[in-house]
């Protein structure tokens, strides 16, 4: 059973650090001291050396590549077959349970954060991350100005439910990079009318477009967590690249992170299926001037493909009502919520024939009286 | 202020039917209508003015106005010259009883120009020898953009033409022999032909014939009645409808009964594609010939045409017509009602638009309404599932990333499809009923009726 459970303590007083959103910074929930990511790598460089070297053997034993993920839409990492493992807390030394793909985490006794160390390291060490910028109640109030405006919501559901859980969650996603080339043709026609006599006479003409042309995509992120779904991951884009960071253990405190447990192979087919819609999309947008254009054929073709590997901050809310649970997702850089609320039945159809009601009353004065 | 305005007489000049302005007023309360608001408030305040002040000094309205599109605004869509004295008439502009009036006509869109004149004295001074020496930089200007100038410059031209009719007792350049080709009437009496065969359909003595029974009509009831007939109404007046030919041919030939009011009816046949309209003049036309009675005369003389009977057709008319002004002189026009609730006398010369029952707004506004509901109501429902699984990555193309290789559009064949419509006509209006016939409804300036097919 692996053991390497680290965990960040404070240069001054030994306590625990957690990462804050808020300043960017490392801090000690006991002494208040502050400390830049880079400032707390320095610290520990020398104090986890001998443990880097253990995972260095260990990496070199699963003949994993310790550069970055690899080109060409290929990624290579060892999988373990069990499911659960169990690691000791360096600060309380109790067992902590937790799945293999766990990466951070909390001691459920001393509720210290802890890291997996081990499942951010060769072959599973992210290339980037984006650190949160939203807290906890930011996420609160993000779901209650959610419930704003849904005229639909069951007033049960805002006045009994609540939030059973607030997680902030660093996910896995594979960002990939690359070039579709499309080869694209169209069948196309333009028509115009005119009265002969009694016969109204239209004649139309046919044309084929031929549209040949390459789309660079940038970063397309599809989540390699098994447990997040795709639906909800999807929905919170876009992130923000630009404050992409290179990836440190140092903004993990405080948040649960899991290692992917969905290859980038795995993965690839969402990306390239996004790629190719949007690439005949930018090809039909110039199509323009006929009455009427459909695709005759189509072929595409990927190339430059490179993916990368990286950790993005997502706030998971869960609620309950009425024995359903209910999920919502929150992008934890730009705050965008999303997530599925139950509809009344009853409020539907009110409204509904208050609105029918009131279009015809109007209408019906509209006929009567113009 | 004057955006207001002009976006009120837009409303007015789409409106159909007309609005007419009070024809009882000296003078529009306006002169200038910038519909396309292209003038500065200033200039516009300053035309007004000069404008208005020459209209009620020398007694004729002068007039310009400014169209994004002077088709929309008149049927005339070919021909703007016609549509500038159309939209005169259409708006009753112009001053005094006699509605004299000068337009300049803008349409800004393609920026070209047209003059337009109405009642004795607005065509007077707009003849054609003045209208050809008409000052150029009106229509340059026109052209060039520059309507501040060119509407001065019109302003001035009106100036120089009411001045040398003041001076002279005349207007510039006008002769009637050369200005008006219509004959010369006797305003109580009919002096055109009434029936006209250029189809060549009637024998000799079947047109005398129908000429002599038309006269007599026209003579008995002080109501012109005319036949013409045609082989294409396209050669008599270029049109999508034969209704508009029938229209330019009784506006053009001196028709009809007294020089004021130019009552009279008239049937017009195009033989070639069997199209046919009915045409009469508002007032008494419209008195005696109801909407209703209109379509029962058709029904009366239509069946005979059908078995190519022209002759007998003709007669039906002419008997039909006779019946028709006889109710009307007893004062109890055909569809006429006492009460008044449904006035058939249209006395402002335009169709009573019709009424629909409780039953039939239900049966229209029903599902319409529930259809708009349930479009809000799902929208909002939308709002509530916000999860979902994008399949385009739009946001993740990079900056100038599409690249155009080859962009070709090859031309590869043409199909032609024929389909006969079996509406009889445009339907533009109108009705048919269980054994009766389809027909377009039309109104003009002085007149109004219906055509269809025959």
């Amino acid at each position: 059973m692996a053991t390497q459970v680290t965990n960040y303590q404070c240069p001054n007083c030994g306590g625990p650090l957690r990462f804050s959103s808020e300043k960017q910074v490392l801090v000690c929930d006991y002494c208040g001291s502050e400390f830049t990511p880079k400032q707390v790598e320095d610290f520990y460089a020398e104090k986890d050396a001998a443990a880097s070297q253990a995972l260095n053997e260990l990496e070199q034993q699963l003949d994993t590549n310790p550069e970055e993920i690899k080109t060409e839409w290929e990624y290579s990492g060892s999988e373990w077959s069990e499911n659960m493992r169990v690691y000791s807390c360096p600060s309380c030394g109790a067992q902590i349970m937790c799945d293999e793909n766990t990466a951070a985490t909390s001691c459920p006794y001393c509720g210290n954060p802890s890291i997996v160390a081990g499942n951010f390291s060769g072959g599973f060490k992210p290339d980037y991350c984006i650190p949160f910028k939203l807290d906890k109640d930011a996420a609160v109030r993000a779901l209650k100005d959610y419930y704003k405006g849904k005229i639909f919501l069951p007033r049960a559901f805002t006045d009994e439910n609540h939030i059973e859980e607030i997680k902030g969650v660093y996910v896995p996603f594979w960002l990939y990079d690359g070039d579709v080339d499309a080869d694209v043709s169209y069948y196309a026609t333009r028509s115009r009318s005119w009265m002969e006599g009694d016969y109204r006479v239209t004649r139309t003409d046919h044309y084929k477009l031929i549209r040949n042309g390459s789309v660079s995509f940038v970063r397309i992120p599809v989540d390699g967590s098994s447990k997040m779904p795709d639906d909800h991951m999807d929905a919170i884009e876009p992130f923000d690249y630009s404050e992409l960071k290179p990836f440190s253990t140092a903004y993990m405190p405080g948040y649960l992170a899991d290692k992917y447990d969905v290859d980038s192979k795995q993965s690839l087919p969402r990306a390239t299926g996004r790629a190719q819609r949007s690439s005949l999309s930018a090809m039909t947008a110039t199509t323009g001037g006929y009455d009427g254009v459909s695709v005759a054929s189509s072929r595409f073709r990927l190339s430059n493909g490179r993916v990368r590997y990286a950790f993005l901050p997502v706030w998971v809310l869960s609620t309950k009502w009425k024995d359903q649970n209910y999920l919502f997702t929150m992008n934890g850089q730009t705050g965008k919520l999303i997530g599925n609320l139950p509809v009344s039945a009853g409020k539907f159809i009110g409204t509904f024939l208050g609105i029918a009601a009131a279009i015809f009353a109007v209408g019906y004065a509209v006929l009567t009286f113009m | 202020m004057k955006r207001a305005f002009c976006l009120l007489l837009a409303i007015v000049i789409l409106a159909v039917p007309f609005v007419s302005v009070n024809a009882e007023s000296e003078m529009s309360d306006y002169c200038v209508y910038d519909v396309s608001d292209v003038l500065e408030t200033e200039a516009w305040g300053d035309m007004e003015e000069r404008a208005m002040g020459l209209s009620l000094e020398y007694k004729c309205g002068v007039y310009v106005i400014l169209l994004p599109g002077f088709e929309e605004y008149t049927h005339y869509d070919d021909d703007m010259n016609m549509a500038a004295s159309d939209i005169l008439s259409r708006n009753d502009l112009g001053y005094g009883a006699d509605r004299d009036a000068l337009l300049l006509l803008i349409d800004t869109s393609k920026q070209t120009s047209a003059y337009g004149a109405t009642g004795p004295r607005g065509t007077a001074l707009f003849n054609a020898t003045a209208l050809s020496e008409i000052d150029p930089s009106i229509a340059s200007g026109t052209a060039s953009g520059d309507l501040d100038a060119a509407i001065s410059s019109f302003l001035d031209e009106c100036a120089r033409l009411f001045i040398y009719e003041r001076d002279n007792g005349k207007a510039y350049g006008y002769t009637a022999e050369e200005n008006d080709p219509e004959p010369v009437r006797d305003p109580d009496a009919m002096i055109t032909d009434c029936v006209y065969d250029y189809a060549g359909i009637l024998t000799a003595d079947q047109k005398d014939q129908l000429e002599k029974k038309a006269r007599y009509l026209s003579e008995l009831y002080e109501f012109g009645v005319y036949i013409y007939v045609v082989n294409d109404y396209n050669d008599v007046y270029s049109s999508d409808d034969v209704w508009y030919a029938c229209e330019h041919v009784y506006e053009t030939q001196g028709f009809g009964y007294g020089s004021a009011n130019r009552d009279g009816i008239m049937l017009f046949m195009s033989m070639d594609d069997r199209d046919f309209a009915t045409y009469r003049t508002v007032g008494k036309g419209y008195y005696a010939f109801t909407d209703y009675g209109l379509y029962e005369l058709e029904e009366y003389f239509l069946p005979d045409f059908r078995r190519n009977d022209w002759y007998g057709g003709f007669q039906d008319y002419l008997t039909y017509c006779d019946y028709l002004l006889d109710l009307a002189e007893k004062g109890t026009p055909l569809d006429y009602d006492p009460s008044g609730e449904n006035d058939p006398t249209y006395p402002s010369g335009e169709d009573t638009p019709s009424k629909m029952t409780f039953q039939e707004k239900c049966i229209v506004l029903a599902p319409g309404s529930a259809i708009i509901s349930l479009i809000i109501c799902l929208i909002y429902r939308g709002k509530m599932k916000t999860a979902g699984i994008k399949t385009q990555a739009n946001d993740y193309i990079a900056k100038n990333g599409i690249r155009m290789y080859d962009t070709r559009d090859i031309f590869t064949h043409s199909t032609t499809s024929r389909t006969r419509v079996h509406s009889e006509s445009s339907s533009s209006g109108g009705h048919s009923s269980g054994g009766g016939h389809s027909f377009s409804s039309h109104s003009g300036s002085h007149g109004g009726g219906h055509s269809g097919k025959f």
